[in-house]
């Protein structure tokens, strides 16, 4: 599985993560997630916007507009409640994959042939 | 340069995204800021203003691929939206299966429903897209109104409001006639605001109009003298639910269809079906001009979607032609 499917798949629990910490607007959400994963997620721009919409729609979070010190205008996206429990699940069902997961791949090694 | 690609972005953007007013600027607003939010980052880390704007109109992707999944998240529903939406053709069902169509009491209910979901939904300017099903009952009154006007027995609008040529009691005709007069103001503030966005739910609307038309169009044809019931004349009750039926299941699957080529392919074929077999009936030997028109307007609505682009396209070349012409003329 591709780095892009893997993060297609959980790109609201990652979004939910962040958002838990702080209510963001959309470029800092790209760039902390750029910069938590030291670069791994490469976030596709494009592809952000449809999906904080979505979940929006879905009432796991809530945009709201405010105006910078700077004098621009920014979209903030904040969790719901919601939200909190989706990702409180998202993250216990995480967790009991990711040790499945590791308890299989720790027990084998792949050699390389030749 | 660069700003002239960032217009063209927004452009296509703007072009793509068919939602109100207020919501399409909201994201046109979201994406530009994320745009210059991109490039003074870039510019900060010693890129040339020039490149880093370049850069952030090129790391966002097509704008039009963009604007469609906007579009898609925007008009996608789940199944509660889906079961709102056709509520309308499932009460008109039961008025036609319990045989409450003379009822003045099952007709002002539902009319009261319809009028009234219809206008909590959307005096807010912000409706959802169920709604517009329900918008579609209700603007068909002013449509069957102009119908029975023309070709009511009276074929006068002293006739239809004296009434006593038509087989329904006076109260119910009186009832239908403030309800035209509701829907009438519904359209004025209404219609022309979605226009200004988008067709396709224009179209989505007319399907109820469409069938309720097309039921008046029926009843008239087979029985001149409006002496049966209008709701049952001529043909049995059970044609008319699973007329209603149909409908609802298209409106259903037009809107769990969430990608706007599937919904416009989805309702210019399965209405140019229904529409097809409804009127196969009528234009056999039935020459009223203003049936001939209402099918033609209806058809026109429906179709307009799908034929905007390609008339576009033949009105720019038919222009381009003409000017060349015009221009070789004058040398």
């Amino acid at each position: 599985m591709s780095q892009q499917e893997m993060l297609k798949g959980n790109t609201e629990t990652l979004l939910l993560s962040l958002l838990l910490l702080e209510p963001m607007y959309g470029y800092q959400i790209v760039k902390e997630i750029n910069s938590r994963s030291s670069g791994y997620f490469d976030f596709k721009e494009g592809t952000l916007y449809p999906a904080l919409h979505r979940m929006e729609r879905e009432g796991l979070i809530e945009g709201r507009w405010q105006n910078t010190p700077g004098g621009m205008r920014r979209r903030y996206y904040y969790i719901t409640l919601k939200g909190r429990f989706v990702l409180s699940d998202r993250q216990a069902e995480w967790q009991r994959f990711s040790r499945a997961m590791n308890s299989v791949i720790a027990r084998s090694s792949v050699q390389p042939e030749g | 340069m660069v700003d002239s690609q960032k217009a063209d972005f927004v452009g296509v953007l703007s072009r793509n995204i068919r939602l109100q007013p207020g919501k399409k600027n909201e994201i046109i607003l979201e994406i530009e800021g994320h745009l210059e939010d991109k490039a003074s980052d870039l510019a900060d880390r010693g890129v040339r203003r020039e490149a880093a704007k370049r850069l952030a109109l090129q790391q966002m992707g097509d704008p039009a691929v963009l604007a469609g999944h906007m579009q898609e998240v925007h008009t996608s529903v789940g199944l509660k939206e889906v079961g709102l939406a056709v509520i309308p053709h499932f009460l008109i069902t039961g008025l036609v299966a319990f045989g409450l169509c003379d009822s003045i009491l099952a007709v002002a209910l539902t009319l009261a429903v319809i009028a009234g979901v219809a206008w909590l939904t959307w005096r807010h300017g912000s409706p959802s897209i169920w709604s517009h099903s329900w918008l579609g009952f209700t603007l068909a009154a002013p449509a069957i109104f102009v119908l029975m006007l023309v070709l009511g027995p009276g074929k006068s609008l002293q006739s239809l409001l004296g009434i006593s040529s038509y087989p329904v009691s006076l109260s119910l005709i009186k009832l239908f006639w403030g309800y035209v007069g509701v829907t009438l103001w519904v359209m004025v503030r209404v219609v022309y605001r979605v226009v200004g966005y988008d067709w396709l739910l224009v179209a989505f609307s007319g399907i109820p109009v469409s069938v309720l038309t097309a039921w008046v169009l029926v009843a008239q044809w087979l029985d001149p003298s409006w002496k049966a019931p209008l709701a049952l004349a001529g043909l049995p009750g059970a044609l008319w639910i699973m007329v209603f039926l149909s409908i609802a299941a298209i409106t259903a699957a037009f809107l769990k269809f969430g990608r706007r080529h599937l919904r416009v392919g989805h309702l210019l074929i399965s209405t140019a079906v229904a529409l097809t077999f409804a009127y196969s009936i009528l234009l056999v030997d039935y020459q009223p001009v203003p049936a001939r028109l209402a099918i033609a307007g209806m058809m026109a609505v429906i179709l307009f979607p799908a034929l905007k682009k390609p008339l576009a396209f033949s009105l720019r070349v038919l222009h381009n032609v003409l000017h060349t012409t015009m221009h070789l003329l004058g040398k």
